[in-house]
């Protein structure tokens, strides 16, 4: 089984695409660190997110596991050498205290730090891809799913056209 | 809720805009300066955001926000992630070697 951690910013993404079950059916279980749970549950339901009350479901569901870092001391270097807050500097400690086959993410300065430490992170469009590929979803809704992606605007057009035509071509 | 006092020295041309703030807005001039410090608070995290110098968690805690809020309000914006295609290519080669086909 694929070990994955991620960190706040993909779950959220993935959420609003309505495939957080994809995501659990693709990799089996998807682990989070603490500061990830309180960022996305906690501080969403204060604003009463719909991506907060789904990704507490699958918590409470044993989908999504939530565990708690080991190391603070590396956690404040990670912040302050490459500005990311609790929840980045968490999911990247996770990552190697578990010794995690993937983490995932859709912020561009978690994504610089990953390629820094040689962390093997992912991205959502990536993900939406290779859900065609191992066949969890078709190509008509793969394709659904990217251009829900480009109305939410996180990612820029030439990166969804790229996988658009990946898609159409696999 | 509770509030506590800040003073600050405020140039002419400072002391002008927030007067014509507080006209435009109909504000008192102590309501418009709130104002326009949590916009500005707001507006130096996502700058900061925007140009890739803090992570967007960084970016959603300086402007006091929830991530998934903060996200909407960018994207709203028009700003897009400084996200590359080279980066999201590694990425997809990263996921690629470990779950394959």
């Amino acid at each position: 089984m694929v070990t994955v951690v991620c960190e706040a910013s993909i779950i959220i993404l993935i959420s609003k695409l309505d495939m957080l079950d994809t995501f659990i059916d693709v990799f089996g279980i998807i682990t989070i660190p603490e500061a990830v749970r309180i960022e996305v549950v906690d501080k969403g339901k204060s604003t009463k997110k719909m991506d907060a009350l789904l990704v507490e479901k699958r918590i409470s569901d044993g989908k999504i596991t939530v565990k708690k870092i080991n190391d603070s001391t590396e956690k404040i270097k990670l912040q302050n050498d490459f500005n990311l807050h609790d929840g980045e500097a968490e999911s990247i400690i996770l990552y190697n205290e578990i010794n995690a086959n993937l983490l995932g993410t859709d912020d561009y300065r978690t994504i610089k730090t990953c390629r820094v430490q040689k962390v093997r992170y992912f991205s959502t469009p990536a993900f939406v891809y290779q859900s065609v590929i191992s066949g969890h979803i078709t190509k008509e809704i793969a394709l659904l799913k990217l251009d829900k992606l480009s109305k939410i605007g996180w990612y820029k057009d030439e990166i969804l056209e790229h996988f658009k035509k990946l898609i159409q071509n696999s | 809720m509770m509030t506590n006092v800040i003073s600050i020295r405020v140039n002419k041309r400072l002391e002008e805009l927030i007067k014509n703030l507080a006209v435009e807005t109909q504000l008192d001039q102590s309501d418009a300066l709130r104002e326009v410090m949590n916009n500005g608070i707001v507006f130096i995290a996502i700058k900061g955001y925007a140009e890739g110098k803090y992570s967007v968690e960084k970016a959603a805690a300086m402007a006091g926000m929830p991530l998934s809020e903060f996200m909407d309000l960018t994207t709203s914006l028009g700003i897009r992630s400084k996200i590359d295609l080279d980066d999201v290519l590694a990425g997809s080669d990263n996921l690629k070697s470990q779950v394959g086909k």
